[in-house]
Formats: C-alpha cells, structure tokens, sequence
C-alpha cells in the first residue's frame, strides 16, 4: 500500500442507486473500501435523471458522488452528441483533486470524454477496468453471433460485418482502430478475469500496466461468515439471474428435466424470475416446465443482501450460461457463500471453477451433458466434498493490496 | 547504374523552309531519361529552343549493347523558327545533355513526305509532312484537284509535331465531286510543293453508288452539305484545255472588314460543270486565308443545264503591297479577277454567316477554331462567338428523337464520345465531325476535336474526340459542334453532353459497342486499342518531367483518406493530439458528410490547419492556402493512420507537395472525380500505400483493356517522385 492516501476519481457508467448491474457494483464497492481504507474517493457515475436536458444535466448526489446525465451521447452511448454537456462533465472532471482516474466502462462514459480528460490532465494517471469487450465485440461486447448463438472466437472484420451486414469489414477495423487509440493512451487495464486479459491481447491491445483483478463483493458480503455446507442439500440446485438468451435457463430447465426423469428426488430453484417470464422467453420449455411440476421453484426477485442466504439453502448453484461470462458476480457469491458450483465450460465461468475443487464443467449449451453433470452431482458425498475444497471470493485486505499498485502505479 | 557508357546521337536529317523546320535522327539515351528528353537548337543566330522527344521509337538497327542503351529516333516538325542556316543539335534530360553529330548541322531545304494509301471512287487516304500554307492536294486526272487536310492523328507515322495526336493522316470524301459521281479518271494522286508522292490506279469506281448532288438548306432534318474546305494555296494548275465553255461568273455578296484588318468575302461562283472545284484568293497574296465552299441549292436550280455554282466563304488576312487588292478566281479551267467593292459592302458579317449554307459556316469556324485566318470572324466585338454567335444560336439541340440512338457524353479530361444507331445503314460517306465550344469568360471558345477514326457496325457508329490544345484539366464542361454526313446528307446540332469520368467515358463506349447492333467484339478490341493507344500518347506529356528534389520534413501536410465512415470519424477524434503532434497541415478527403464532422474536430482546436473535400479541387487547397511547396506529403488511408501513430517514423513525408497538381492532372485523365481515390492511387502507386483500387467490374476484355490503359497512367506517375529510379 501507498505511504500517502491516494485521491482517485472514479468513472462509471452507472450507479447502484438506479441499476445493479456487475460493473456499476464493482466500481461502487470499490469507491467505498477505498473511502473506509482512508483514501480520498469521489464517484462520478452516470444515471438518468428524468427528461432530457439539453446542455447536460449535472447533480452532486452525496458527498464525493456525482451523477451526470448521458442523455446527451450518441446512440450507442460511446460518444457526446450534445457537445455542451461532454464540456460540463469535462469541467467537472479536470476539477477533481485526484491524481488517478480510474474508469469502468467506456459504454455511457465515452471515449471523447476520456481523450479530452486525458489531454486537459496531463498530471493525472489513467486505469481503465475493462469489465466486458465492447471494443472488441459490436455485439454487447458478447462475442456470440448475431445470427445464432455461436460462439465467436476472435475478432475478425470479415466476421463482424457477417453479424451486422449492414456494416462493411473495413467498419470493424476502424472501429478496432478508434478503440486501440484511446486504449493505448491509458497508463494501466485491470481485468476482473485472465480470461478478459487474454481476449484483449488477441485483439492486439497490450496495455503499459495491466493486472487481472477481481471484483471485490464489498465490506457486507465480505464480512459475513462462511458458513459449513447444509447438510442434505446435494440434490438441490440454484439459478440465480435473469432471463436473458445467453444465461442459459432454457438450458437448464431441459438438462433438469431430463435429470429428473432419471432421479426423481432432484430439486431446482430458480431466482431472479418468475414462471411466466420464463415461459415468454422460452415458450418451447412449457412441456419440461410441466413434466417437472413442483420440482422447479420460482423464487421471483430477490435482494441482493440476501443472496448468501439464498444461496445455502441450495447444494449447488448452477451458471449454464451460453456466452462467455467475463466474471459473474454469481460465481463470486457462491464462493463466498460456500456452496460449489456447476457452470459452462467456457470463458470466464471454467477460468472461476476449477473442476473437482470449486465445482464441475459441463459443456455449453448442452442440456444431455448437463444432466449427466446434475446426476454426478446428486451422487453422495459429492456436493459436501467440493463444498469443502471450494476457494472464497476474493477479500478486503488482497482486494486493496493489489487495486492501489494498479491505481497509484507503484 | 555502375559503369560508364559513351552516350551517342545523330542527326539525319535537317531541313528548313516554308516555315517549317524538320529535324531528325537517333540518340541513345537510358530509359529513366525517356521521359525527360528534350530537343535543343542552338544556332549562332541566337535561336536556343527546346521541343519534348514524346515520341521517341525504337530502332531496330540500334539495339542496346551491353549497358549501352539501345538507340530511339525521332522526327520532328517545328513551326515558326526564323530562318537558320547553321545550328548545333543536342538532347537535354533529367540526368544530362547529349550533343548529337555532327556538331554543326546546315539544314536542307525543305521537302514534303508522304504517301498516298489507297483511293477508291468516294474516298481517297494517306499521310503527308508538308509546310502549312504550300500545295497540297489530290490531283484526279482530268477532273481536277482537292487540297489535302491533314486531321487524323496515325500512331504508324514516326513524326511529331509536338502537339498530343500529331496529326498527318488524311482521309478525303469526294462527295460532290464527278469522281464521286463516277465519272472520273482512274488515276489519283497526292502532290504536294509540286512533288508527285503517290499515285493510286483507281479500279471499279464505275460501280460506286453516285452521290446525288444534294440542295443545302436550313432545315434542321433535310440540311445537306457538299462542301470540302479548301486550306490557302496557290490558283490551281488549269487543267486540260477542252472545247470552249461559257466563262465562269463570280457573283460577290458581301465584303467586310472583320477583326484585325480581315476581310470577309462572300458570294457564289458559277461555272460550266466539269468536275472540279472552284478556288479563289485576294491579291495581292495575303498570307493566310481560309476559304470555305458550298452548295447553293436554290441559285443552283436556276443555272441553265451544264451550268453549276458553289456558294464560298473567304477570309483573308490583309492583302500586302499597295496595290488595291483584287479577288482573283478559278473555275472551270479559267480565272477571273475583280476589284473588292470596299469594305462594307453587303450583310454585316454575322448576317452574312446566318446566311450562308451551313457546312460552309460549320468548316469556317472549325478553321477559326484552329487559328486559320478565319479566327478573324471571333473578335469579341463580333459576339460571344464572334461573328458566329448569331448563327450558332439558330443551330438547335441535339434531342433523343433526331436519331433511332443517340448519346453524347464528355469528360473533365476534354474528351467527348457519341455514340449513334442510323437508319438507314452506315456508309462510306457516313462521317461524324466535332467541334468544342468551351464556355470562356463569357465568351464561346470554339476548338477543333482531335478525332479518332470511328468505330461502325451496320448501323452504329462510336466515335471520340479529344481537344489537343487544351492546356489546363480539368477542361470546365463543355458544349459540342456536331456535322453528320450520312445516306447522302448532312445535319448540324449542338450537343448538349453528360459529363462524366474518363473512365465512365470509356466505359460507355465500350458498353455501347457490346450492344447487339454494335461492331463485332474483334474490330471493338482492335478499335479501342488503337484509341488507347492514341490517348495514352496525348496525355503522355503530362507525365514528361525531372524527379522533384526530396522533400522537407516540415511542413508536412498529412492527407487522409478513406473518410467514409462514421468510425473513421470517431478515430480522427481519438487521434486529433497524435496528428498535431506530428503535421503542420491536414486535409481529409471523403465524403463532405464525414469530413465535415472530421473538420468539426481540428478547427475549433485550431492548433494545425485543416482542410477537407471530396472532388479533386479539394487537391489545390493546401497551396492556395500558402503551404510551403518545398514541404512533404504524407498521405495515409484512416486504417493506415493508427499504425502510423505508433511508429514516429512512419510520419516521414513520403512525397513532396508538388505532387498535388499534377496528381489532380492524373486523376481527370485516368481516375474519378474523388480526391480520396486520387490519393489512393498515387499512394498505391508509388508503392507506400494500400493496393490500388479498381475500376469497377471488368466483365469483358474491352473493360480489361481499359483498366490496364488506366492503371499505367498512375505507374507513370510514380517515377516522377521517386528520385531514386530516375537516377537509376
């Protein structure tokens, strides 16, 4: 750790009082454990705050939190449009007394706001958290095919204008271009996972600095006890999220369902949605949905201050996800409330769950496969022996000790 | 090159008189000095003046040896030189200067060349050198002479007279003529300066189909012309003597001063018919004259039978000598002379052209456009034409429905192209004749198109012009002067062209020559390369130069291309302090909707100059802005630039400055009207950018034929800005 405290200003593209999405949590968690560790923080955060306000709106929210208004930016939400509000934002910015400013995002931020903060604070450091790939990825930044669910394995202009016709390959690589001219004026990148780092470096981006750094779950989280696995609870699996196409709860409900013929004693809860939701997005799953009856919980929405408790009245928490997954906070939570996990062999969920420690693989998309993995798991002494080999989330004290060497440069 | 060789040349021929001056010979010269050759006079007189060799041709007698180079003649016409009888010859280029032997030459006489190729009952052709102003015609035995008027351009022929399409090929119509009408001698020969050189045994000319002697009128559909334009020369030799005739009667009409002491003669010649053309000439000799002959229908049908007339046209610069001038004429084998009535008699001089039948007004300002006497007629205080403006606003337009087809397109590169379906078939009279009328000033500029001979099927004719004189490009849009003769007659339009690209010009010809009443793809091919060819000779002077000196570090100008995205936008935004950092200037070539925003970004920064554009003046930009010529250029595609700022020395110039007029040069002859695409050749070309971008589908070998002709100009361009070859 630093001698002095550090001021950073911390950049997001949104603010847990109006959206609790991963990235917005990670910059918010860490704003406070910097804040409780001494050190001087102020969030500037993105937040819509009613109608639109040409010019830009700005509002001080608490002290050393700011929100400002991204109505004013481009479609895509990566550059200003209303050139008058990136200039106010800007005023802002350059007025802070920090001597780094750490972003996360760019998406809501944009990369014009950051070039001209760059150049109006040439004193200051810049650390960019790059929780997703949107500047590889058009696509969300999901690197799944437009038309299907492919994976995609690696930027390819040629590729990219086959997701989006409309565009031509020479489209992708400027947009390649634009973002690795920005990148590469940062001083440093941290990714919450190696599996992030890795796909930027095959993009061609190398930062100066670069750490792989996970999110940190916050003081609350992070405090609670780790409580010894419930016995009994082998035969009972979680989902936890919404949902959305590439979570892969369609894949879940079909591999349960299929593990449920066979082993009639499974169990299967499901938070963050209701049945009906289920069924809108997935109408073909009315049949499995059926076959299983009672074997399948809607829990609806939840807390998140309650996911730990949530989360040990079930054996395993299941993350079928289809997409790549860069770093759950799901994952994180299951590790931390202990109970092991079954996940998609891919991306950021096998880099987090080491098979035979912290839970088990099955392959992609694949309900057959998967439920061959929930039968494995269902087995006897399985669930409490992973429980116990299963690795906790990352804490406080490891969190700072490698965030302020990224931050500070030191 | 390593090694030293001895450079050598020689001169075969010098000859001087009439006005015309002829120098020719051989020299062997390396290859990276072709372009830059130069032949130099230098006469104890005081004369010192240089030509460019354009066309120096391989000999076959001297081929390379060893690392000596292989020997290239030339044959070079020069007009207007004093009188010289002693010089010294030597050939100047980029690396040097190469006396040629001997050291002092004294120059002959001058004597005509040529040939006569062929001549059938309608049509006779060859070639001729010979001094502007001298005898020169074709000589039909018994039936009389036709002056010879050299205007086709014949890539076979060695000489050069230094203009773009070196014209001395002839190709004469005898319509109108009682050979035409199959009544001629069998012998046709081609004299000039009073040297036979050639003769052709006419055979079968009986059976030619006569060409009725048509009425001239006004009329837009039934005008009919049998008119020849006559160049000065000499009273013609009188032809045999036969029986007695009735003597000929000259009727004068009008006589006007015109511009700069001219005189404008009009009026009509009548005779006892015997085949041959009447001439007539003011005395005592004026040095230039254009006269101009045509039908007169109505004072024709008048005549008693046997009698004939021809209505004329005669401007004649100022009579010398103190006499008072006098009209002398020659027709049927007698002359008349007359004293002039002063110089108002008559319609004004603009009444009189409105007059006067239109193939003879039309050949008038066609000799007016090439600088004869004629040009008189275009004194500013005549007109915006001249004394031709009210006659050219009663010529009417050219519309779809004249033709079964038509289409008339022209280009920035002062090229045009038309193409026609005719009904009824094409025939050996069908001859298409243009003429420029460039928008000057508020004035009507009139200039003569160099023509390539046309292409036909049975029915479709493509032809194209080019202007030869024309000394900046892009030329500005211009209008068309248009003759058809065809199926016995003629008619006159004004052509109102669609401007488009050389290459879509191009393009559309060959398009056209694929459509099912087109020419056959064989005589298509042929026909365009020989165009090709031809063209790529034209323009080739523009490519004729000394490699720049490198260029400055600074100021250096960072051109960028590829503008055409909204992310190239966004990543001039990302790179706007990296590009400063680097350049002294910028200009974004593209589309206005992205440089705009792209300018957007630099001006109100305001910290290096910025420019933007898409059509080529976007080109002239930088140095109208007073960017220091001796600067670099560097020009980049928008991918290029996000390398090149990582790598500080990829931001060397790479050209200098002085490449952007001459690239704008290039681009109107062989490119689109899109700076973007402009830069990207020459990037392409001189090997420091992406590969060159096409020309569009080539979906034939005529497509394929003009790609490579297009794609050479710009590997021409690229040794002019590579020292390092030119002095290899």
């Amino acid at each position: 750790m630093p001698e002095a405290p550090l001021a950073v200003c911390i950049i997001a593209h949104a603010h847990p009082a109006f959206t609790k999405g991963g990235g917005e949590m990670a910059a918010f968690r860490e704003f406070t454990t910097l804040r409780a560790a001494g050190h001087r923080a102020i969030l500037v955060a993105a937040a819509e705050m009613g109608p639109a306000a040409p010019g830009g709106r700005l509002l001080r929210h608490a002290p050393d939190e700011h929100l400002y208004d991204p109505y004013g930016m481009t479609e895509d939400r990566l550059f200003w449009s209303d050139l008058a509000a990136r200039e106010a934002l800007l005023a802002l910015l350059v007025a802070q007394p920090v001597q780094v400013f750490h972003i996360h995002h760019l998406w809501r931020v944009g990369l014009d706001l950051v070039a001209a903060l760059m150049e109006a604070r040439p004193d200051a450091r810049f650390v960019l958290t790059l929780h997703e790939m949107l500047a590889i990825c058009a696509h969300h930044g999901q690197m799944i095919r437009t038309r299907g669910r492919e994976l995609c394995h690696g930027f390819a202009p040629a590729l990219c204008a086959n997701c989006f016709p409309e565009h031509t390959p020479r489209h992708f690589a400027l947009r390649r271009a634009t973002w690795l001219t920005l990148l590469n004026r940062f001083d440093g990148a941290i990714y919450p996972s190696d599996f992030l780092r890795r796909r930027f470096r095959d993009w061609g981006f190398a930062a100066r600095e670069e750490s792989v750094l996970e999110n940190f779950l916050g003081e609350e989280l992070a405090a609670a006890p780790r409580a010894p696995a419930e016995p009994g609870l082998g035969q009972h699996f979680a989902f936890f999220g919404q949902p959305t196409p590439f979570k892969g709860l369609d894949v879940l409900i079909r591999g349960f369902a299929l593990a449920l013929a066979r082993e009639p004693g499974l169990f299967l809860s499901v938070h963050g949605c209701e049945r009906e939701e289920v069924l809108r997005l997935f109408p073909a799953l009315e049949d499995a949905l059926e076959a299983a009856g009672p074997a399948i919980f809607f829990g609806g929405r939840y807390d998140s201050g309650d996911v730990l408790v949530l989360m040990r009245l079930s054996g395993w928490v299941v993350v079928p996800s289809i997409w790549w997954e860069n770093s759950p906070v799901v994952i994180q939570e299951a590790r931390r409330a202990g109970v092991p996990l079954i996940v998609s062999d891919i991306g950021g969920m096998a880099e987090k769950v080491r098979p035979g420690q912290d839970g088990l693989h099955f392959r992609r998309g694949n309900a057959p496969d998967l439920a061959r993995v929930l039968l494995a798991a269902a087995a006897p002494g399985r669930q409490e022996a992973l429980a116990a080999s299963q690795a906790d989330s990352i804490g406080r004290e490891e969190f700072l000790g490698r965030l302020l060497p990224a931050l500070s440069g030191g | 090159m390593s090694g030293v060789y001895a450079l050598d040349g020689y001169v075969d021929t010098a000859e001087h008189g009439d006005g015309v001056t002829l120098l020719g010979g051989w020299v062997r010269l390396p290859e990276a000095g072709i372009p830059s050759a130069r032949l130099r006079l230098a006469t104890p007189g005081g004369v010192n003046q240089d030509w460019p060799l354009t066309r120096l041709l391989a000999r076959r007698d001297l081929p390379a040896e060893g690392e000596v180079p292989a020997g290239r003649g030339f044959q070079l016409l020069v007009r207007g030189l004093p009188d010289w009888t002693e010089g010294a010859l030597s050939v100047v280029h980029a690396a040097g200067e190469i006396p040629l032997h001997p050291p002092v030459v004294n120059p002959a006489p001058f004597r005509p060349r040529g040939h006569l190729d062929g001549a059938d009952g309608k049509e006779a052709w060859g070639w001729l050198v010979h001094a502007p102003g001298t005898e020169a015609v074709i000589e039909m035995e018994g039936m009389g002479r036709l002056p010879v008027r050299c205007d086709i351009h014949r890539a076979d022929l060695p000489f050069d007279d230094g203009s773009p399409l070196p014209a001395f090929g002839f190709h004469l119509h005898f319509a109108g003529t009682a050979l035409a009408n199959g009544r001629g001698p069998r012998r046709v020969a081609l004299r000039a300066m009073g040297v036979k050189l050639g003769e052709v045994v006419v055979e079968g000319q009986a059976t030619h189909a006569a060409s009725p002697a048509g009425a001239e009128g006004g009329g837009r559909a039934s005008s009919r012309i049998t008119g020849l334009l006559a160049e000065a020369a000499p009273a013609p030799e009188a032809p045999p003597a036969g029986p007695p005739s009735e003597p000929p009667k000259l009727v004068l009409g009008a006589c006007r001063a015109v511009g700069g002491g001219h005189l404008l003669l009009a009026g009509r010649v009548e005779w006892t018919e015997d085949g041959s053309e009447p001439s007539l000439r003011l005395l005592p000799a004026a040095p230039a004259q254009s006269l101009v002959l045509f039908d007169e229908p109505d004072e024709l049908a008048g005549l008693p039978p046997g009698r004939t007339c021809r209505g004329f046209l005669l401007v004649s610069a100022p009579p010398g000598g103190v006499e008072p001038p006098l009209l002398e004429w020659v027709a049927g084998g007698q002359a008349g002379r007359q004293a002039l009535p002063g110089e108002a008699h008559g319609p004004s001089p603009d009444a009189v052209l409105h007059q006067a039948g239109w193939g003879g007004v039309f050949h008038l300002l066609r000799e007016a456009a090439g600088g004869g006497a004629a040009a008189a007629l275009l004194a500013p205080r005549l007109g915006p034409a001249g004394a031709f403006t009210r006659w050219l606003a009663g010529v009417p337009w050219l519309e779809p429905a004249d033709f079964p087809r038509v289409e008339a397109w022209a280009a920035p590169s002062g090229e045009c192209a038309m193409a026609f379906t005719l009904d009824p078939a094409i025939g050996p009279d069908t001859r298409l004749t243009l003429l420029a009328l460039l928008p000057e000033e508020g004035r009507v500029r009139p200039l003569p198109m160099a023509q390539s001979p046309a292409l036909a099927s049975e029915t479709m004719l493509l032809a194209h012009g080019l202007l030869p004189q024309l000394t900046e490009l892009p030329a500005p849009p211009f209008e068309l002067l248009m003759e058809m003769r065809h199926a016995g007659e003629a008619q006159w339009f004004r052509v109102s062209p669609r401007t488009l690209p050389a290459p879509l010009l191009l393009a559309a010809l060959h398009r056209h020559a694929a459509l099912p009443e087109g020419p056959e793809l064989g005589d298509t091919l042929a026909w365009l390369h020989d165009l090709l060819a031809a063209r790529e000779e034209s323009f080739a002077a523009m490519l004729i130069g000394a490699p720049p000196p490198p260029p400055a570090a600074r100021p250096l100008l960072l051109v960028l291309h590829g503008l055409d995205d909204a992310e190239a936008v966004r990543l001039l935004a990302m790179a706007a302090p990296a590009i400063e950092a680097r350049a002294d200037a910028l200009l974004l070539l593209g589309p206005r909707e992205f440089t705009e925003p792209g300018l957007e970004i630099f001006l109100p920064r305001g910290r290096i100059a910025a420019q933007g554009g898409a059509g080529l003046a976007a080109l002239r930009g930088p140095l109208r802005r007073g960017l220091d010529v001796s600067g670099g250029l560097l020009i980049l595609d928008m991918l290029e630039l996000a390398a090149a700022l990582e790598r500080d020395e990829a931001f060397q110039p790479r050209l200098p400055l002085s490449a952007l007029p001459l690239l704008e040069q290039v681009a109107t002859v062989a490119g689109l009207p899109d700076a973007a695409d402009a830069v990207a050749r020459l990037s392409a070309a001189t090997g420091t950018g992406l590969p060159p971008p096409g020309f569009g589908a080539q979906d034939g070998a005529a497509a394929r034929l003009v790609a490579t002709h297009l794609h050479g100009f710009w590997r021409g361009l690229a040794p002019l800005f590579q020292p390092e070859a030119a002095d290899a």
